[in-house]
């Protein structure tokens, strides 16, 4: 079982600023789905359908640990 | 692009070098590289099953591969200190539970493939029963058995057992699939860093490969799962 610092992970001043990282990933990740959409029955594209269908989960996982920083944050700003 | 089968199976051993990699950096040298690398892993395994046409099995046993630095992901980055650390154990299993159960609904695997079909109502039976006691009792040990075999026995079961080994077992064979399971179930562990203590996980995992291939029930490896880590209090 690991337990690890949430803060140090998620800190600005941490090099590399993991959740920066993440988000920024998660971005890339929607506008790949969004620009890709209107390519899903090109022919041209046979394997862009299978790889919309593996970034899923991926997308899913980040946007689920997105919203555990924006709680973080809220919370933050409620105790302030 | 379609690519041989040795090539395949070097692109699986690359796969497994460097989920072990992540692991190793996660846990001895540096949190925040070890989850940059596990980002950077299953991005790259994506694009290349999108990009290669790999064989259905070989695809299958990657994707499943896949998990590992997903759940590495996923149970590191989210906010835990918000719940008591008695949680904390359940907590991080669930998430792992919920990959698996993510991937069980998308592919539509079967209670039946999976190995879950028989002796469920027994293994149920005995949760609730050690429940009632440790709450009747409080019963330390009936409680840790409860929350190891629901949760870590289940979920690295599921992982580990149902998952990577059935699926390694169509691609390299009975012997190499519970080999290569165990290693990686060992490398997952790598956190103690005592050889006799990683000997010994291999050997559990071993034991459960073997156990779970003899049988075809994914209960007796959960329960002996859940039972072991009890045990040792982990």
């Amino acid at each position: 079982m690991i337990y690890i610092s949430y803060e140090k992970l998620f800190g600005i001043k941490h090099d590399p600023n993991v959740g920066l990282l993440l988000i920024v990933t998660l971005l890339i990740m929607l506008v790949f789905f969004e620009l890709s959409y209107p390519l899903l029955n090109d022919m041209r594209f046979p394997r862009l359908q299978y790889l919309r269908l593996r970034f899923t989960n991926l997308t899913l996982i980040l946007f689920i640990i997105f919203l555990g920083m924006i709680l973080i944050k809220i919370v933050a700003l409620l105790n302030d | 692009m379609i690519i041989d089968n040795t090539s395949e199976k070097q692109f699986i051993y690359g796969v497994i070098l460097n989920i072990s990699v992540c692991m190793y950096v996660f846990m001895n040298q540096d949190q925040s590289y070890g989850l940059v690398l596990a980002l950077l892993l299953i991005i790259a395994i994506d694009i290349m099953l999108a990009i290669w046409a790999f064989d259905r099995n070989i695809e299958k046993c990657v994707e499943k591969l896949s998990l590992i630095p997903l759940c590495l992901i996923f149970t590191s980055s989210l906010p835990w200190f918000y719940i008591s650390p008695s949680f904390h154990v359940p907590g991080k299993y669930t998430a792992v539970l919920f990959i698996c159960g993510l991937q069980i609904y998308q592919e539509s695997i079967s209670l039946d493939e999976l190995g879950l079909e028989k002796g469920i109502l027994p293994l149920g039976a005995f949760l609730v029963i050690s429940l009632v006691i440790s709450e009747l009792y409080g019963n330390y040990l009936f409680r840790d058995l409860f929350s190891m075999i629901l949760f870590k026995g289940t979920s690295e079961e599921l992982l580990y057992r149902a998952m990577i080994q059935k699926n390694l077992k169509s691609v390299m064979g009975t012997p190499w699939s519970i080999i290569i399971t165990s290693l990686l179930f060992t490398v997952t562990h790598i956190t103690w860093l005592s050889v006799p203590e990683l000997v010994i996980t291999f050997c559990l995992g071993f034991g459960l490969g073997m156990l779970y291939e003899k049988s075809g029930n994914l209960l007796g490896p959960i329960f002996i799962h859940g039972v072991c880590t009890a045990i040792m209090g982990l």
